[in-house]
């Protein structure tokens, strides 16, 4: 008789057994596999929130602002006339492009002082960038050179006001002097980044450039690209075709060259990295274990096909068979388990709100796990691999035993 | 600097004749000239920092030392205006449809981007109410020999818990301070740096303040015009007539 069928019969003869143990190698395939998307869909997320908020996938501002970008120098802005920006939008490549002015200030409400951080922006432009209007959650977007603000959902909440209700911004200028100005809350909105909701409000572009005396200046003008454009190439061709357009001196980035930003990302995939290796091991020691565990507690059985003249080899390949069987039907039920778990959260989504509240980190609160169906493929065939590799030890030391000394043992 | 305003006003006082005294006596006698029914200065604030150097104009009312009010009149500036009464600081902006009262961390806020923040221009008690004085040397400073003084605070409620003071033995005007913090590190240092005679009165005329916490910056407030004894309308230090 093959060995094969001699596995195949021992999974069916002990039904019970070989379902737990395929529970088990099943769980832990499941549990690597919601994991795997769960970070997929954080380090998208990562990505996408770095693009929209922070950096864009190429960065145009003065080289000189960067050098000294711990003061806020707002006098190194980027001279960006609307001819500049245009032409950034006519660039190969480009999806859209949104000029920004980004400055901390003081907010005073009734006497009291609170840190902020406005964001001047074309909200016309800024419907194609991110979408401001899918954002808000109530009231309305502010008119070119209106004195009105879309405050964070967060920041409205601590300050204590609401549409209508009045708030004033100290802040330092590009002249490096001072200025205040008072805006009306205009609209609400809620970011996909906690941070943002709770620290940030968005003012019309040019309002911002008087109140900061920054006519026709921005600090960053942030690109996107069309989805098959790579910014590192389109980088270089922004940077040549701006540059006779500004007065001022300005460099172009791909997002992943820019330390500050790219660093979240680098630091994701440590931390991800992290994660993803414990829970290989907690993973793999289940499988381990009860692949082991199961074959020990069949030393008579071993003893009795010794005796029936079943060799160590073959012994050891049976046993090798048997584990890769459970294995691939749990690692299967696992991976598959996982997926049908996955895949209505990656429509509808995660809310992690409360897990990340206060967190200055730019994950959403809202994850969208991604299935990858690489690492789908790779948990099953590790699973597998891990049960099978772990019936050797005891099946090798099984067979060492003779038949006599197995059959005593129990 | 509370001293940026008394400085100003230290300036407008007349010189006194110097002889051998208590640091209480030195400190009535600086404090003396400090003192001025009202005055109104027409000057301007030369910031340097890492970024080159600024101007910015003001005119600035005082009367005694409780209240000042400061207009800037540069154009980046103009119609801004700063009021300190009793130690109250409120902030006028044009753009801005309300009034900021400064209070807590936010007057330590930098002045414009100064080396003097809001702070410093706030208290009006007497050195002999929060320090403990003492005369601790006698040194020359451009030529002019000048008491040194050291103070320790006696209240919490001060922006530098001790100073040292170099006062003109001969006029009674301030030619430097030093600012400490508790720990014994130095904040700032302020140098009188000429003097102006107007009247008949003999004043410090060019401050220069350095914040000894930011690298490469200074700040100078230099007097282009000043005037004591005039006639102000009480209206001008008021909350509401800032706003008009």
């Amino acid at each position: 008789m093959k060995l094969s069928t001699i596995a195949a019969r021992n999974i069916f003869r002990n039904k019970r057994r070989s379902v737990l143990s395929a529970i088990a190698i099943a769980v832990a395939a499941m549990a690597i596999t919601l994991l795997f998307s769960l970070l997929a869909g954080m380090k998208a997320d990562l990505a996408y929130n770095l693009q929209t908020y922070v950096s864009g996938e190429v960065r145009i501002r003065n080289p000189r602002f960067t050098e000294h970008e711990t003061v806020k120098p707002l006098h190194l802005a980027l001279d960006a006339p609307a001819e500049l920006v245009e032409a950034a939008v006519a660039t190969e490549g480009v999806s859209s492009v949104a000029p920004r002015i980004r400055f901390p200030g003081s907010v005073f409400v009734d006497d009291e002082n609170y840190n902020a951080v406005g964001i001047g922006l074309d909200f016309a432009r800024e419907r194609d960038y991110q979408s401001i209007g899918e954002r808000l959650t109530a009231g309305r977007i502010p008119a070119s050179g209106e004195r009105a603000a879309v405050l964070g959902t967060g920041l409205a909440s601590e300050l204590g006001l609401g549409i209508g209700d009045t708030f004033t911004v100290l802040t330092q200028t590009a002249t490096r002097g001072s200025n205040a100005m008072t805006f009306e809350v205009a609209g609400l909105a809620r970011f996909p980044v906690s941070a943002f909701t709770e620290t940030h409000f968005l003012i019309p572009l040019d309002t911002a450039q008087y109140f900061l005396r920054m006519p026709n200046q921005v600090t960053d003008l942030l690109v996107k690209t069309t989805g098959d454009t790579d910014p590192v190439e389109t980088a270089p061709a922004l940077e040549s075709t701006l540059g006779g357009l500004s007065e001022t001196p300005l460099v172009a980035e791909s997002w992943t060259q820019l330390r500050t930003s790219y660093a979240f990302m680098e630091i994701a995939d440590v931390t991800y990295a992290i994660m993803a290796l414990f829970f290989f091991v907690l993973g793999s020691s289940v499988i381990v274990n009860t692949t082991m565990m199961v074959i020990y507690e069949r030393t008579r059985e071993i003893g009795t096909l010794s005796a029936m003249g079943m060799e160590g080899g073959q012994l050891i390949r049976m046993f090798f068979i048997e584990a890769v069987m459970i294995a691939a039907a749990g690692a299967a039920a696992g991976v598959l388990l996982g997926i049908a778990i996955t895949a209505p959260f990656s429509i509808l989504g995660l809310d992690m709100g409360a897990s990340f509240e206060g967190m200055d980190f730019e994950v959403s609160n809202v994850l969208y796990p991604k299935i990858n169906l690489r690492s789908t493929v790779f948990v099953f065939f590790y699973s597998v691999t891990v049960a099978a590799l772990a019936s050797l030890l005891p099946s090798r030391r099984a067979a060492r035993v003779s038949p006599a000394e197995a059959l005593r043992s129990l | 600097m509370k001293r940026f305003a008394l400085l100003i006003c230290i300036a407008l006082l007349p010189a006194v004749s110097a002889a051998a005294q208590s640091a209480e006596e030195i400190i009535q006698r600086l404090e003396a000239n400090q003192t001025h029914e009202t005055s109104r200065v027409e000057g301007r604030m030369v910031i340097h920092d890492r970024f080159g150097r600024r101007t910015t104009e003001f005119i600035m009312f005082a009367r005694g030392t409780d209240d000042a009010l400061i207009e800037f009149t540069s154009a980046e500036e103009a119609g801004q205006k700063v009021l300190r009464t009793g130690d109250e600081i409120y902030l006028y902006y044009p753009d801005a449809s309300e009034l900021i009262r400064l209070q807590g961390a936010a007057l330590r806020q930098s002045m414009l981007g100064s080396d003097v923040s809001y702070e410093d221009m706030t208290g009006n008690r007497g050195y002999l109410d929060t320090y403990d004085v003492r005369v601790t040397d006698r040194e020359e400073i451009d030529g002019s020999p000048c008491h040194v003084l050291e103070l320790e605070a006696t209240s919490r409620d001060v922006a530098y818990p001790r100073q040292k003071l170099w006062v003109d033995a001969e006029l009674y005007v301030m030619r430097k301070a030093e600012q400490y913090a508790l720990s014994g590190r130095l904040l700032k240092v302020m140098e009188v740096e000429e003097l102006m005679r107007e009247e008949g009165k003999i004043f410090p005329s060019h401050i220069t303040i350095r914040d000894q916490l930011k690298q490469d910056t200074r700040t100078e407030f230099i007097i282009e015009e000043a005037r004591i004894n005039i006639d102000l309308p009480n209206r001008i230090f008021s909350v509401e007539e800032l706003t008009w």
